[in-house]
Protein backbone atom coordinates (compact mmCIF):
# COMPACT_ATOMS: atom_id res chain seq x y z
CA UNK A 1 0.00 0.00 0.00
CA UNK A 2 2.85 2.34 1.04
CA UNK A 3 5.00 1.82 -1.89
CA UNK A 4 2.06 2.00 -4.44
CA UNK A 5 0.96 5.27 -2.80
CA UNK A 6 4.88 6.51 -2.44
CA UNK A 7 5.26 5.61 -6.39
CA UNK A 8 1.90 7.62 -7.42
CA UNK A 9 3.29 10.42 -5.20
CA UNK A 10 6.59 10.46 -7.34
CA UNK A 11 4.78 10.26 -10.94
CA UNK A 12 2.50 13.53 -9.64
CA UNK A 13 5.38 15.08 -8.44
CA UNK A 14 7.40 14.11 -11.52
CA UNK A 15 4.28 15.39 -13.76
CA UNK A 16 5.21 18.75 -12.28
CA UNK A 17 2.52 18.62 -8.92
CA UNK A 18 4.57 20.41 -6.25
CA UNK A 19 1.14 19.41 -3.87
CA UNK A 20 2.71 15.84 -4.01
CA UNK A 21 6.11 16.66 -3.24
CA UNK A 22 4.80 18.52 -0.11
CA UNK A 23 3.26 15.24 1.08
CA UNK A 24 6.07 12.96 0.43
CA UNK A 25 8.21 15.58 2.56
CA UNK A 26 5.17 15.43 5.14
CA UNK A 27 5.53 12.24 5.04
CA UNK A 28 9.25 11.61 5.58
CA UNK A 29 10.51 14.12 7.23
CA UNK A 30 10.12 13.25 10.87
CA UNK A 31 12.10 9.97 9.87
CA UNK A 32 15.09 12.06 8.28
CA UNK A 33 15.45 14.10 10.98
CA UNK A 34 14.66 11.57 13.54
CA UNK A 35 17.68 9.87 12.65
CA UNK A 36 19.88 12.74 11.75
CA UNK A 37 19.73 14.15 15.30
CA UNK A 38 19.97 10.72 17.19
CA UNK A 39 23.30 10.96 15.44
CA UNK A 40 24.27 14.28 15.85
CA UNK A 41 22.85 15.12 19.46
CA UNK A 42 21.57 18.51 18.34
CA UNK A 43 18.48 20.50 16.58
CA UNK A 44 20.70 22.74 14.39
CA UNK A 45 22.72 20.17 12.86
CA UNK A 46 19.53 18.14 12.34
CA UNK A 47 17.62 20.77 10.95
CA UNK A 48 20.47 21.24 8.37
CA UNK A 49 21.22 17.83 7.40
CA UNK A 50 16.85 17.08 6.88
CA UNK A 51 16.85 20.17 4.57
CA UNK A 52 19.84 18.98 2.86
CA UNK A 53 17.95 15.59 2.18
CA UNK A 54 14.70 17.48 1.22
CA UNK A 55 16.73 18.89 -1.26
CA UNK A 56 18.39 16.09 -2.93
CA UNK A 57 15.09 14.46 -3.12
CA UNK A 58 13.22 17.65 -5.02
CA UNK A 59 16.29 17.85 -7.45
CA UNK A 60 16.87 13.67 -7.86
CA UNK A 61 13.47 12.15 -7.62
CA UNK A 62 13.44 12.09 -11.33
CA UNK A 63 16.00 9.27 -10.88
CA UNK A 64 14.81 6.98 -8.21
CA UNK A 65 13.66 4.08 -10.26
CA UNK A 66 11.86 2.33 -7.57
CA UNK A 67 13.95 -0.76 -7.78
CA UNK A 68 13.80 -0.13 -3.72
CA UNK A 69 10.97 1.37 -1.63
CA UNK A 70 11.36 5.29 -1.65
CA UNK A 71 11.75 4.77 2.19
CA UNK A 72 15.11 2.81 2.10
CA UNK A 73 15.87 5.39 -0.68
CA UNK A 74 15.43 7.80 1.59
CA UNK A 75 17.23 6.72 4.01
CA UNK A 76 19.85 5.44 2.50
CA UNK A 77 20.20 9.34 1.27
CA UNK A 78 19.52 10.31 4.63
CA UNK A 79 22.23 7.62 6.65
CA UNK A 80 25.27 9.21 3.67
CA UNK A 81 24.59 12.57 4.03
CA UNK A 82 24.52 12.46 8.31
CA UNK A 83 27.90 10.44 8.24
CA UNK A 84 29.31 12.98 5.64
CA UNK A 85 28.20 16.15 8.16
CA UNK A 86 30.16 14.16 10.76
CA UNK A 87 32.97 13.92 8.87
CA UNK A 88 32.63 17.57 7.47
CA UNK A 89 32.35 18.91 11.52
CA UNK A 90 35.65 16.74 12.35
CA UNK A 91 37.68 18.22 9.50
CA UNK A 92 36.25 21.62 10.11
CA UNK A 93 37.00 21.38 13.69
CA UNK A 94 40.70 20.24 13.32
CA UNK A 95 41.29 23.64 11.23
CA UNK A 96 39.30 25.07 13.99
CA UNK A 97 37.08 26.39 11.63
CA UNK A 98 34.14 27.75 13.74
CA UNK A 99 30.49 27.42 12.26
CA UNK A 100 29.11 30.81 13.05
CA UNK A 101 25.68 31.06 11.39
CA UNK A 102 24.91 28.83 14.68
CA UNK A 103 26.47 31.49 16.97
CA UNK A 104 23.49 33.68 17.07
CA UNK A 105 20.92 30.77 17.37
CA UNK A 106 20.98 30.36 21.15
CA UNK A 107 17.58 32.09 21.13
CA UNK A 108 16.20 30.08 17.93
CA UNK A 109 13.97 27.48 19.94
CA UNK A 110 15.02 23.76 19.97
CA UNK A 111 12.46 21.67 19.75
CA UNK A 112 13.88 19.96 22.63
CA UNK A 113 13.53 23.09 24.71
CA UNK A 114 9.42 22.03 24.74
CA UNK A 115 9.47 19.14 26.30
CA UNK A 116 9.71 18.10 30.06
CA UNK A 117 11.77 15.63 30.52
CA UNK A 118 14.60 17.51 28.86
CA UNK A 119 17.18 16.36 31.04
CA UNK A 120 16.58 12.88 30.68
CA UNK A 121 16.77 13.21 26.74
CA UNK A 122 19.98 14.99 27.10
CA UNK A 123 21.51 12.14 29.11
CA UNK A 124 20.17 9.42 25.98
CA UNK A 125 21.86 11.55 23.38
CA UNK A 126 25.24 12.44 25.64
CA UNK A 127 24.98 8.64 25.73
CA UNK A 128 24.62 8.12 21.96
CA UNK A 129 27.90 10.39 21.27
CA UNK A 130 30.25 8.48 23.74
CA UNK A 131 29.85 5.33 21.05
CA UNK A 132 31.19 5.31 17.84
CA UNK A 133 29.33 6.27 14.58
CA UNK A 134 28.72 2.74 13.19
CA UNK A 135 27.18 1.36 16.54
CA UNK A 136 25.32 4.75 17.17
CA UNK A 137 23.84 4.45 13.80
CA UNK A 138 22.38 0.57 13.94
CA UNK A 139 21.46 1.07 17.18
CA UNK A 140 18.89 4.17 16.28
CA UNK A 141 17.49 2.49 13.19
CA UNK A 142 17.00 -0.93 15.80
CA UNK A 143 15.84 0.92 18.82
CA UNK A 144 14.03 4.24 17.64
CA UNK A 145 13.48 3.34 14.00
CA UNK A 146 12.22 -0.40 14.39
CA UNK A 147 13.93 -1.94 11.27
CA UNK A 148 15.06 -5.15 11.12
CA UNK A 149 18.48 -6.14 10.54
CA UNK A 150 17.39 -7.10 6.72
CA UNK A 151 16.45 -3.56 6.01
CA UNK A 152 19.28 -1.75 8.02
CA UNK A 153 21.31 -4.01 6.00
CA UNK A 154 19.91 -2.61 2.52
CA UNK A 155 20.21 1.00 3.53
CA UNK A 156 24.01 0.48 5.14
CA UNK A 157 25.31 -1.88 2.96
CA UNK A 158 26.69 -3.74 5.42
CA UNK A 159 26.00 -7.43 6.22
CA UNK A 160 23.81 -8.65 8.82
CA UNK A 161 25.93 -10.10 10.77
CA UNK A 162 28.58 -7.73 11.17
CA UNK A 163 25.13 -5.35 12.09
CA UNK A 164 24.27 -7.70 14.64
CA UNK A 165 27.47 -7.63 16.32
CA UNK A 166 27.60 -3.86 16.27
CA UNK A 167 24.44 -3.27 17.86
CA UNK A 168 25.58 -5.92 20.34
CA UNK A 169 28.41 -3.38 21.67
CA UNK A 170 26.12 -0.48 21.47
CA UNK A 171 23.17 -1.84 23.38
CA UNK A 172 25.83 -2.71 26.42
CA UNK A 173 27.84 0.57 26.23
CA UNK A 174 24.61 2.62 26.42
CA UNK A 175 23.08 0.43 29.10
CA UNK A 176 26.23 1.59 31.05
CA UNK A 177 26.54 4.88 30.37
CA UNK A 178 22.64 5.48 31.49
CA UNK A 179 23.11 3.44 34.58
CA UNK A 180 26.14 5.32 35.39
CA UNK A 181 24.97 8.03 38.48
CA UNK B 1 24.87 -21.85 18.83
CA UNK B 2 25.26 -21.95 22.21
CA UNK B 3 26.94 -18.98 21.82
CA UNK B 4 23.99 -17.15 20.00
CA UNK B 5 21.71 -18.05 21.90
CA UNK B 6 23.26 -16.53 24.78
CA UNK B 7 23.87 -13.34 23.39
CA UNK B 8 20.48 -13.36 21.79
CA UNK B 9 18.82 -13.90 25.36
CA UNK B 10 21.65 -10.92 27.06
CA UNK B 11 20.35 -8.70 24.01
CA UNK B 12 16.91 -9.21 25.33
CA UNK B 13 18.05 -8.17 28.71
CA UNK B 14 19.50 -5.40 27.95
CA UNK B 15 16.38 -3.82 25.56
CA UNK B 16 14.57 -4.59 28.71
CA UNK B 17 16.33 -3.12 30.75
CA UNK B 18 16.83 -0.03 27.95
CA UNK B 19 13.03 0.23 27.35
CA UNK B 20 11.70 2.37 30.15
CA UNK B 21 14.74 5.10 29.80
CA UNK B 22 14.17 4.67 25.51
CA UNK B 23 10.49 4.96 26.23
CA UNK B 24 11.09 8.59 27.42
CA UNK B 25 13.14 9.63 24.01
CA UNK B 26 10.13 7.83 22.23
CA UNK B 27 7.36 10.06 23.72
CA UNK B 28 10.09 12.68 23.00
CA UNK B 29 10.21 11.50 19.29
CA UNK B 30 6.01 11.87 18.82
CA UNK B 31 5.79 14.93 20.94
CA UNK B 32 3.08 17.38 19.80
CA UNK B 33 4.98 19.96 20.48
CA UNK B 34 7.38 18.78 18.12
CA UNK B 35 4.40 19.22 14.90
CA UNK B 36 5.01 23.13 14.80
CA UNK B 37 8.83 22.33 13.42
CA UNK B 38 7.64 19.67 11.13
CA UNK B 39 4.58 21.87 10.11
CA UNK B 40 6.83 24.91 8.57
CA UNK B 41 9.82 22.07 7.37
CA UNK B 42 8.58 22.02 3.77
CA UNK B 43 7.67 25.89 3.58
CA UNK B 44 11.14 26.64 5.46
CA UNK B 45 13.45 24.37 2.64
CA UNK B 46 11.86 25.48 -0.35
CA UNK B 47 12.40 29.22 0.66
CA UNK B 48 15.50 28.50 1.22
CA UNK B 49 16.48 26.55 -1.89
CA UNK B 50 14.27 29.53 -4.00
CA UNK B 51 17.13 31.93 -1.98
CA UNK B 52 20.22 29.40 -2.68
CA UNK B 53 18.87 30.10 -6.63
CA UNK B 54 18.86 33.25 -6.61
CA UNK B 55 21.71 34.15 -5.37
CA UNK B 56 23.87 32.05 -7.20
CA UNK B 57 24.65 34.60 -9.23
CA UNK B 58 26.94 36.50 -6.52
CA UNK B 59 28.07 33.28 -4.82
CA UNK B 60 31.28 33.61 -2.77
CA UNK B 61 34.22 34.05 -4.40
CA UNK B 62 37.62 34.23 -2.67
CA UNK B 63 39.56 35.90 -5.17
CA UNK B 64 36.86 38.74 -5.01
CA UNK B 65 37.08 38.86 -1.61
CA UNK B 66 40.85 39.52 -0.98
CA UNK B 67 40.91 42.13 -3.97
CA UNK B 68 38.40 43.67 -1.78
CA UNK B 69 40.21 43.79 1.23
CA UNK B 70 43.55 44.75 -0.45
CA UNK B 71 41.77 47.30 -1.58
CA UNK B 72 40.36 48.47 1.75
CA UNK B 73 43.44 48.34 3.17
CA UNK B 74 45.19 49.90 0.93
CA UNK B 75 42.30 53.01 1.19
CA UNK B 76 42.69 53.19 4.92
CA UNK B 77 46.35 52.86 5.00
CA UNK B 78 46.69 55.78 3.14
CA UNK B 79 44.26 58.24 4.76
CA UNK B 80 45.99 56.97 8.12
CA UNK B 81 49.86 58.63 6.72
CA UNK B 82 49.96 61.96 6.86
CA UNK B 83 52.88 63.12 3.95
CA UNK B 84 52.85 66.27 4.64
CA UNK B 85 55.87 68.50 7.21
CA UNK B 86 57.63 65.06 8.62
CA UNK B 87 60.93 65.60 6.88
CA UNK B 88 62.65 68.81 8.50
CA UNK B 89 66.12 68.55 7.50
CA UNK B 90 66.80 71.65 8.91
CA UNK B 91 66.16 71.35 12.65
CA UNK B 92 68.80 69.79 14.87
CA UNK B 93 66.54 68.31 17.19
CA UNK B 94 65.27 65.40 15.60
CA UNK B 95 64.65 61.79 17.15
CA UNK B 96 64.67 58.70 14.65
CA UNK B 97 60.94 57.51 15.32
CA UNK B 98 60.48 53.34 15.06
CA UNK B 99 58.42 54.05 11.68
CA UNK B 100 61.26 55.36 9.93
CA UNK B 101 60.65 59.09 9.41
CA UNK B 102 62.61 61.84 11.02
CA UNK B 103 60.60 63.79 13.39
CA UNK B 104 61.06 66.77 15.37
CA UNK B 105 60.73 66.48 18.72
CA UNK B 106 57.32 68.72 19.56
CA UNK B 107 56.07 66.00 16.55
CA UNK B 108 57.05 63.10 18.59
CA UNK B 109 54.31 62.62 20.81
CA UNK B 110 51.46 63.16 18.19
CA UNK B 111 53.50 60.29 16.17
CA UNK B 112 53.25 57.87 19.37
CA UNK B 113 49.26 58.50 18.83
CA UNK B 114 49.97 58.05 15.14
CA UNK B 115 51.61 54.86 15.99
CA UNK B 116 48.94 53.25 18.57
CA UNK B 117 46.46 53.56 15.37
CA UNK B 118 48.81 51.78 13.21
CA UNK B 119 48.98 48.95 15.67
CA UNK B 120 45.13 48.87 16.39
CA UNK B 121 44.76 49.29 12.41
CA UNK B 122 46.86 46.26 12.32
CA UNK B 123 45.18 44.14 14.63
CA UNK B 124 42.38 45.14 12.78
CA UNK B 125 43.81 43.43 9.38
CA UNK B 126 44.89 40.55 11.08
CA UNK B 127 41.48 39.79 12.48
CA UNK B 128 40.11 40.66 9.13
CA UNK B 129 42.14 38.23 7.58
CA UNK B 130 41.59 35.53 9.98
CA UNK B 131 37.58 36.61 9.60
CA UNK B 132 38.27 36.22 6.19
CA UNK B 133 40.49 32.96 5.91
CA UNK B 134 37.58 31.46 8.16
CA UNK B 135 34.90 31.83 6.27
CA UNK B 136 36.59 31.21 2.76
CA UNK B 137 38.06 28.06 3.93
CA UNK B 138 34.65 27.20 5.51
CA UNK B 139 32.61 28.03 2.34
CA UNK B 140 35.32 26.50 -0.14
CA UNK B 141 35.04 23.12 1.84
CA UNK B 142 31.20 23.40 1.82
CA UNK B 143 31.60 23.88 -1.90
CA UNK B 144 34.09 20.49 -1.82
CA UNK B 145 32.70 17.52 -3.95
CA UNK B 146 31.69 14.13 -2.04
CA UNK B 147 35.01 12.78 -3.46
CA UNK B 148 37.20 15.60 -2.80
CA UNK B 149 36.18 16.06 0.85
CA UNK B 150 36.56 11.62 0.88
CA UNK B 151 39.99 12.53 -0.26
CA UNK B 152 41.02 14.73 2.26
CA UNK B 153 39.57 12.69 5.43
CA UNK B 154 41.44 9.46 4.05
CA UNK B 155 44.25 11.49 4.08
CA UNK B 156 43.68 12.69 7.39
CA UNK B 157 42.89 9.89 8.99
CA UNK B 158 45.81 7.95 7.25
CA UNK B 159 47.62 10.33 9.13
CA UNK B 160 45.95 9.43 12.02
CA UNK B 161 45.16 13.06 12.18
CA UNK B 162 41.58 12.64 13.23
Amino acid sequence: MDSVEDKSLVEEFLNGNEIAFKKIVDKYSQKIYWHARGMLNNHFDADEVTQEVIIVLYNKLNTFNFESNLYTWIYRITSTRTLNFIRKKKVKEFFSISDEKFDNLESESDIQNNYEKKDEIERIEKALQKIPTKQREVFIMRNFEEMTYKEISEITGKSVGGLKANYFHALKRITELLNEE
Amino acid sequence: MKNNKSEFEEIELLEKQLSKKLGTYKEFKNSENNDRYFNNLHYKTMSNLEEKGSKSIFSFNPAISYAMLFILSFTITFQLIDFSDKVTLNNESYLFSETSLWLEEGDYFSTILDEDLDLDFASYINSELNYSSNTSLSDEMNQLTESEFDEIYKNLKNKKIL
